[in-house]
């Protein structure tokens, strides 16, 4: 029997192959130039124990080869022999027999046909114990040390597929396509513990790993209907948090590592390829481009990215092609249809009648509608809900992706291309305007071996992104429609769009006749890094890179009016046409030396490097046209006046106006370095430090050191837990490092005076006016000191990983715009204050199983971070929506106001009641909010404020589970937070909210008399309900969820019917994003997706729209994709 | 590699600033700039009984006009922040002004009285509202001002009136020609010494010093040393930007040369500045305007008729309101004529209207047919002559010292200008100090209104609990299904002023919050 066939009836994965049972094994060394093949064989033939068997007619011997070869194992060299020569061999008993590869279909009819191959990695290197199968055979064998295979198939079969799977890998199946020697490339599944793990400047094994670093495969990110990176990032590593101001098309979301710690920004360094790439370069870039993701979590793993990294590193890798790989071209398509997730819903005309009504009478004002009325639209029914019909049920969205990959012998390519269409919700049946974002991809990656010292890597990524949405805000749209009470039709009979009594216009009509904004950007990123090796062990890199972006915006008004409605809306009254063009620029150098070597059972490598960061910014063109005339795009027609750019028109000219504003500069210089130490594979030590100077920070307090330090221990390797190790693996981890932040604007260090042109006017012309800034002469840097304590675990040969990390993180010299009593008349300028811990907790678990055909994979992970002001001083107490306060040992921001003792049921609760001035009348009434008296001092005053939440998410967690069978896949994928409250207010949460004319579905459950139990207040409108609105947490919502955040059903085409069309695979799925949520009731009914936050990534109120529920809604998508490979 | 020190280009820094004498008056433009503005000129009529605001407009001040309110108020909290932002910026001019080099002594003081007055008035609304407050006249450091504690509001009413007694002699006058001792056309604006003057008085009568009042307004009655002052002819032709700068203005806020306001959108009809109006007349102001014959409309004889309430009053009604009927030229030049009566045709102005007044009334006085897009170019007149008239008057009948002679130099004066004819109205009434007490006052009312006077008279004649005690009225109404008194009144919503309590402002809760030191006014 044939070697390796015997290892067909032992198919099972981890078997340990003898010596002896690997003659390909035998090493030879050869040193042949131009010699004639049967010499060479026979040369071979005296070295091994082998003879070669051909046939003369079919081998021609008298090919010549050249070879070189120094203690080779026979079956590389045969290889490098024969494969050239389109020669395949296959072993029998100690014979080898030769084949003229392209000639194995004429004995297919008679016997089988031998497939030899080889599983590599994507480095190229053998990979060993990979289980090679058939499909829908129990024909299989497992690759030997070096990775190759020889597997006997049934003639009929040569066209059949190949899986290779194991664990540790992502399975792959391979057409066989009538080949006879295929080489398969295998992706090391980036859950496992054997992998190579991306880290700052350069990379490690995961099992050397002592930092806290989650990592996500493509794997992980494929088939999601998402349309930038930071959704297809949610819930995938535990305590990267991400969340939402908007959900307009195209926008980003906030992101976090293990929380906020400070506040000026806690957006992570995000770095593509090495180039530092901002959340600009995240939201541009190709989902299908990612090949792997890492987070860097503590200290100790981007201290050595010194002050950019404060706030963790997110560090992507783009995929790239194999050297020596035959050229794959890859189609990805999806097209799908989005839907709001929920909207607030307006109630029934008859309903609203009813309520506002009400609300008058308990206001003491004079009701509006008669009963004959609301008799009246009781029967007729309701007008669709304005915001229904402002927002399309099904908006359209696809993605294109076409990418080519290969590689010669040195050298390496990726070329994509992608394209994404995501239509807006706002273009409904009613807009004749095209409201959309569209993005362009265009990347190329490329490797090459200059020679055998140096090698290059470069990179180049373009993308060209328009954002073409509708002229007024969004927030005001969604306001004016969610106030449109269900009595008004979008148009009347005629055609005409009609106008709300109390609206500023027609919402449909605005997004109709009123205009567009469009943004073009341009955004060029690429690096180039160059790696030489003069010496073994040592090696040296330089890099550089750049990120150049360039918007182009043009707004354009169109004049229009709602004749023959009469209104009191104020459509605009000229056309206007302005265009703004603005350029960002960051370039980045760095170069590294490193000294790598093992002595015995040392291991040692050593790093040191010097970087520079540099930072344009500035405005190029700003240029504006009014008209009350037609303008055309091109300014054409119309007459008009030019703003100028104190804000006064130039009435006497026609033509733009230039605005050229000087740069805004900033520098960041660095030396870093980093020492790795390894014994015995068991002990691991790693130190690195930073040494930045930053120019946003006062002269004497730029340059600032940074050292960080971890530890790892494999406990399982340890001589007296060898009993153990055959469950699995152990590491234990600690890390302790400090960062640094200037994520700040630069000079605040100054006293500044900014000038304005047109502060005040005296005899009707423009006066400048000059206002002093509060400055800071001692701005120094924010400093946060990490710790983490870590263990990872392997259980059961891999089949169940987990890691636990517990981490504390005080960040002090926090910078903070300081709230400045209104007494000293100035502006608060950037400090340096307090201390803040950030205490949290990871966990991740992994877990594979087969049973019978289907393969089943769990992943889950869960996290906590909850955040406390240690250090601050005085409180500070600040907001206008709401309150907020920033007080020691509370979290920084929480919420601050009255603690609501459920409502005033009668007038003698009311008698024995506190005081409360800032009532209406001083008054409260049955059914108003009770506020409890804090100090007993029988009023309800600032005295009796209570912080009662915060808005940071906590328990956020993520968990997938996908499951193969056959040719079928499933994956679904769950995200959600264990704990997190939301201060409400404004138009979602009070009816009839300054005078308006809303109500809806949570405000039928309102307090009256008989409704003794409501969980909303008696209605009120106008003044009166100056008690139920004072900032209390009777309008914290409790915002937990849980969301079935994708969910995907696939299935792969089989081999027989792909080999007829000469594809490799073919897989076609339906995915669906958001198909589900779970939230309390009391928040769902509101209509509000939970996943929106009014803060920015610096904690501050950055956008009023979330709190009033006027946001663009976030979509549930259902798309069907393809996926081709050729 | 780039260097850490990255020259600044978009602005100065500090220490390059001071140069020149463009510097020293650019920094005094932003404190011209900080001493009021439109919201609360025209907002703050809400905060007495000449108006009515619905809704959360002008920074909520219907809360505080209706008492619903505490210190965490938003209006409250907001114009403590405001003066003293105007206050470090008077006293960066007055700390700096040395610094510029080689600087004319005229214009350095001229300068530094600016500053000063701006200072004063600054400190002048503080002490109105809030009482007593923290006083300084230094740069105040952060921390400084997180302990600081209240000066006495009669401490701080003294340093104002000594100021303004201080600056007069560096102040040019009004005379616009750039002579000695007047300003130059340019400067056209700017605090005159008639300004220092007139303010003085409002100080003086403030704190009813009248023998001081008297004293400051003589200073401009008939004296053309401290400023040629005078009555326009026509009393609505005053508010128009073809006549700013007339001789009656004392004190405005300028606006103009790019620099506008859109206030009359929230105070005109809705069919006329396409917004809804939520700024509107009360009817107890309209109520107020006497008869043509100089009666109040309850006086017996007065000739008053319920039901044609508009017809022989007071001309200066007609020019500050607009009621049903009325007629306004807008924007576009049509005239329109606007019906509040409920069942009107068109409705879009009557009180059936969600969008239009509550009350049935607009306000016409500073209607900027002019502006563009809505936007406002008017200065905004804060003193003018009628008012140092009025003062005078005021001050010489609290002396008793009102007569004939008195009544023709300031009332009659005023109602002659309106077009008053009939004797009743023009010649002097005789009578009791109170009953001259009411006619002044009353005077006042209709002369000044909509020009944020009226809600500090109400408090200095301690009458804001009587007058602000009561429901917002709109106009009579005899169809339709309202909330009426018992005449038959719109009742638009309840005010309730608690006496003491309401007379003084809070200390608003963010200064509370940050500065323990501060204390709170009595019952708050």
């Amino acid at each position: 029997q044939v070697a390796f066939a015997s290892n067909m009836e032992h198919p099972s994965a981890g078997q340990q192959v003898k010596d002896t049972e690997k003659p390909l094994e035998n090493r030879i060394s050869l040193q042949v130039n131009n010699e004639l093949l049967a010499h060479v064989l026979e040369r071979i033939e005296q070295q091994t124990p082998f003879v070669f068997v051909y046939s003369n007619d079919e081998i021609k011997a008298a090919q010549k080869v050249s070879l070189n070869v120094k203690d080779k194992k026979l079956a590389e060299v045969l290889e490098m022999i024969l494969s050239p020569l389109d020669i395949r061999f296959e072993m029998i008993n100690n014979k080898i027999i030769l084949r003229q590869g392209g000639e194995t279909a004429t004995y297919t009819g008679v016997e089988d046909v031998t497939v030899n191959g080889r599983v590599v990695n994507n480095k190229g290197e053998g990979i060993p114990n990979i289980n090679v199968r058939l499909q829908g055979s129990s024909i299989g064998t497992i690759t030997n040390d070096q990775g190759f295979f020889t597997l006997k198939i049934p003639a009929g079969q040569s066209n059949g597929t190949l899986v290779c799977s194991s664990v540790g890998y992502i399975p792959s199946e391979v057409g066989i396509a009538g080949r006879t020697n295929i080489t398969i490339m295998l992706t090391a599944d980036s859950k496992d513990l054997g992998e190579v793990v991306v880290t700052a400047y350069g990379s490690q094994q995961k099992k050397q790993v002592t930092a806290a670093i989650n990592t996500i495969s493509s794997k992980d990110l494929q088939g999601r209907p998402v349309t930038n990176m930071f959704q297809a990032l949610q819930g995938q590593a535990p305590n990267l948090i991400l969340q939402q101001n908007t959900a307009e098309p195209g926008a980003t979301l906030t992101m976090n590592i293990r929380g906020v710690g400070s506040l000026t920004g806690n957006t992570p360094l995000i770095i593509i390829d090495g180039v530092q790439a901002g959340t600009t370069g995240l939201q541009n870039l190709n989902p299908y481009d990612v090949e792997s993701i890492s987070v860097l979590k503590d200290a100790a793993s981007s201290a050595i990215y010194g002050s950019q990294a404060a706030n963790g590193v997110v560090y992507i890798t783009t995929k790239r092609g194999t050297k020596d790989g035959k050229p794959g071209v890859q189609y990805n398509a999806m097209y799908g249809w989005q839907t709001p997730t929920t909207l607030p819903r307006n109630v029934e005309a008859w309903e609203y009648m009813t309520l506002k009504d009400e609300a008058l009478v308990n206001s003491g004002k004079t009701p509006q509608y008669s009963p004959e009325d609301i008799a009246y639209w009781q029967k007729r029914g309701s007008e669709p809900a304005m915001l229904h019909e402002m927002l399309r049920k099904t908006t359209p969205q696809q993605s294109h992706n076409l990418s080519l990959t290969g590689g010669g012998k040195n050298s390496s390519y990726l070329i994509s291309l992608g394209y994404l269409d995501q239509g807006n919700m706002l273009q409904n049946k009613y807009v004749n305007q095209d409201f959309y974002y569209k993005r362009y991809n265009a990347r190329t990656n490329l490797s090459v071996d200059v020679s055998k010292y140096v090698k290059v890597n470069a990179n180049i990524a373009y993308t060209k992104s328009y954002y073409r949405t509708q002229q007024p805000d969004i927030g005001f749209l969604m306001r004016d429609a969610m106030r449109t009470p269900r009595i008004y039709p979008v148009k009347d009979s005629l055609g005409n769009y009609v106008v709300p009594a109390l609206s500023s216009g027609n919402v449909i009509a605005a997004l109709d006749l009123g205009g567009y904004n469009m943004r073009e950007e341009d955004n060029l990123l690429g690096g180039i890094d160059v790696t030489i090796n003069p010496v073994k062990h040592l090696s040296f890199n330089f890099n550089a890179s750049g990120n150049y972006k360039i918007n182009d915006n043009i707004s354009r008004v169109n004049k229009y009016s709602y004749a023959p409605y009469y209104t009191t809306a104020n459509p605009p009254i000229y056309n206007q046409l302005s265009e703004s063009s603005y350029k960002d620029r960051n370039t980045n150098v760095y170069a590294t030396a490193e000294y790598e070597n093992t002595f015995g059972e040392h291991y040692v490598k050593a790093q040191v490097g010097a970087r520079s960061d540099a930072t344009n910014e500035f405005y190029g063109l700003r240029a504006s046209r009014y008209g009350t005339t037609n303008l055309d795009d091109q300014y054409a027609i119309g007459g008009g006046y030019i703003p100028k750019p104190d804000g006064s028109y130039d009435y006497s000219s026609i033509g733009t106006y230039n605005d050229i504003t000087n740069p805004n500069l900033y520098a960041l210089n660095s030396l870093f370095g980093r020492v790795n130490y390894v014994y015995n594979d068991k002990y691991m030590a790693e130190f690195t430090w930073r040494y930045d100077g930053s120019s946003k920070l006062a002269p004497g307090h730029r340059w600032q050191f940074f050292p960080a330090f971890s530890l790892g221990w494999r406990v399982t390797d340890e001589k007296f837990m060898e009993d153990l190790k055959r469950y699995g693996n152990v590491k234990l981890r600690y890390s302790w490092g400090q960062v640094g932040n200037s994520n700040i604007g630069g000079y605040n260090y100054l006293a500044r005076v900014t000038l304005n042109p047109n502060k005040y006017a005296f005899n009707n012309s423009p006066s400048q006016g000059a206002d002093f800034s509060a400055y800071n002469e001692t701005l120094q840097w924010e400093i946060s000191t990490m710790s983490n304590y870590g263990v990872d675990v392997d259980l059961l040969n891999n089949k169940i990983s987990a890691s636990f990390d517990y981490f504390n993180k005080n960040t002090t010299g926090i910078y903070l715009f300081q709230v400045v009593p209104g007494t000293a008349g100035t502006g608060s300028s950037l400090q340096n204050v307090g201390k803040v811990q950030n205490k949290g907790w990871e966990l991740s678990v992994s877990y594979r199983a087969k049973t019978g055909g289907f393969n089943h994979t769990l992943t889950a992970n869960l996290s906590d971070n909850l955040n406390k002001v240690i250090r601050y001083g005085e409180q500070s107490i600040q907001g206008s929506d709401f309150t907020y306060i920033i007080k020691e040992g509370f979290p920084i921001a929480s919420y601050y106001g009255y603690k609501s003792n459920g409502l005033y049921q009668n007038l003698d609760d009311i008698k024995n009641a506190p005081a409360v001035p800032f009532a209406y009348n001083q008054q409260v009434m049955p059914g108003d909010v009770r506020y409890i008296d804090r100090n007993k001092d029988g009023k309800i005053d600032a005295n009796d404020r209570y912080v009662f939440g915060n808005p940071f998410p906590r328990y956020t967690f993520g968990f997938t589970y996908a499951v193969n069978w056959k040719n079928f896949d499933f994956s679904m994928f769950w995200q959600g937070v264990g704990k997190r409250s939301q201060f409400l207010r404004g138009d979602i949460v009070e009816a009839f909210h300054n005078n308006e004319d809303h109500a809806f579905v949570q405000h039928l459950d309102r307090w009256t008399p008989t409704n003794p139990e409501a969980t909303y207040p008696r209605l009120t409108i106008g003044t009166a309900d100056a008690n139920n609105f004072a900032y209390s947490d009777y309008w914290l919502f409790d915002t937990k969820y849980l969301r079935l955040k994708n969910l995907q059903f696939g299935y792969t085409l089989p081999h027989d019917i792909l080999s007829a069309i000469k594809v490799q695979s073919v897989r076609v799925y339906f995915t669906s994003q958001n198909l589900l949520t779970i939230t309390p009731k009391r928040f769902r009914q509101l209509g509000v997706d939970p996943e929106f936050t009014q803060y920015d990534d610096k904690l501050s109120n950055a956008n009023y729209n979330p709190i009033a529920g006027r946001n663009y809604p976030n979509a549930s998508t259902f798309s069907f994709g393809l996926d081709l490979k050729f | 590699c780039r260097k850490l020190d990255q020259p600044i280009t978009r602005e100065y820094t500090d220490a390059a600033y001071w140069r020149t004498n463009d510097d020293a008056l650019a920094a005094l433009s932003s404190c011209y700039e900080n001493m009021s503005n439109d919201g609360y000129f025209f907002g703050d009529e809400a905060l007495s009984d000449n108006a009515y605001v619905s809704g959360d407009g002008f920074n909520a001040v219907s809360k505080i006009a209706n008492g619903a309110y505490d210190p965490s108020n938003g209006r409250v909290t907001a114009e403590w922040g405001y003066r003293y932002t105007c206050i470090r910026k008077c006293n960066v001019v007055v700390l700096n002004i040395d610094k510029v080099p080689g600087m004319d002594s005229t214009l350095k003081h001229r300068i530094l009285a600016e500053a000063r007055f701006i200072r004063a008035y600054s400190y002048f609304q503080l002490v109105n509202w809030y009482g007593n407050v923290p006083f300084y006249t230094d740069l105040i450091t952060i921390d400084a001002a997180k302990t600081i504690g209240r000066t006495d509001k009669a401490q701080i009413l003294d340093f104002i009136q000594s100021e303004l007694t201080d600056i007069r002699s560096s102040l040019p006058v009004n005379n616009y020609t750039g002579t000695a001792g007047g300003y130059a056309e340019k400067d056209k604006g700017r605090i005159t010494r008639g300004a220092a003057i007139a303010l003085s008085a409002r100080v003086h009568l403030f704190k009813s010093e009248w023998q001081g009042a008297v004293d400051d307004c003589e200073k401009l009655i008939g004296n053309t040393t401290n400023g040629t002052y005078g009555l326009m002819g026509n009393y609505s032709d005053i508010f128009t930007t073809a006549n700013e700068y007339n001789n009656e203005v004392i004190l405005d806020l300028q606006y103009g040369g790019g620099r506008t306001f859109s206030s009359q959108r929230s105070f005109l009809p809705q069919t006329v500045a396409l917004l809804r109006s939520v700024l509107v007349p009360t009817q107890d102001l309209v109520d107020d305007y006497v008869m043509l014959n100089g009666k109040g409309i309850a006086e017996s004889g007065s000739g008053y008729d319920e039901n044609d309430p508009y017809k022989n009053r007071d001309p200066r009604f007609e020019a500050t309101i607009l009621h049903d009927k009325s007629t306004i030229t807008d924007f576009d030049g049509k005239v329109q004529t606007i019906l509040t009566q409920p069942g009107s045709n068109p409705s879009t102005n009557s009180i059936d209207d969600q969008g239009a007044s509550p009350t049935g009334y607009y306000f016409y006085k500073y209607y900027d047919r002019t502006a563009s897009n809505y936007n406002s170019s008017l200065n905004l007149i804060m003193i003018r002559y009628a008012d140092v008239l009025l003062m005078y008057a005021e001050a010489k009948n609290e002396l008793g010292q009102l007569d004939a002679a008195i009544w023709n130099q300031t009332i009659r004066a005023l109602r002659v200008r309106a077009k008053f004819t009939d004797a009743g109205a023009t010649e002097f009434p005789g009578g009791t100090k109170e009953v001259l007490q009411t006619i002044v006052r009353r005077e006042r009312r209709a002369e000044l209104a909509f020009e944020g006077i009226r809600p500090f008279d109400i408090r200095r004649w301690k009458i804001a609990d009587v007058v602000l005690n009561k429901p917002v009225r709109g106009i009579k109404v005899t169809s339709g299904a309202f909330t009426k008194d018992p005449n038959g009144y719109i009742i638009v919503e309840n005010r309730i002023f608690s006496n003491p309590k309401h007379y003084l402002w809070p200390v608003p809760t963010f200064e509370h919050d940050q500065n323990a030191n501060l204390g709170q006014n009595d019952l708050w």
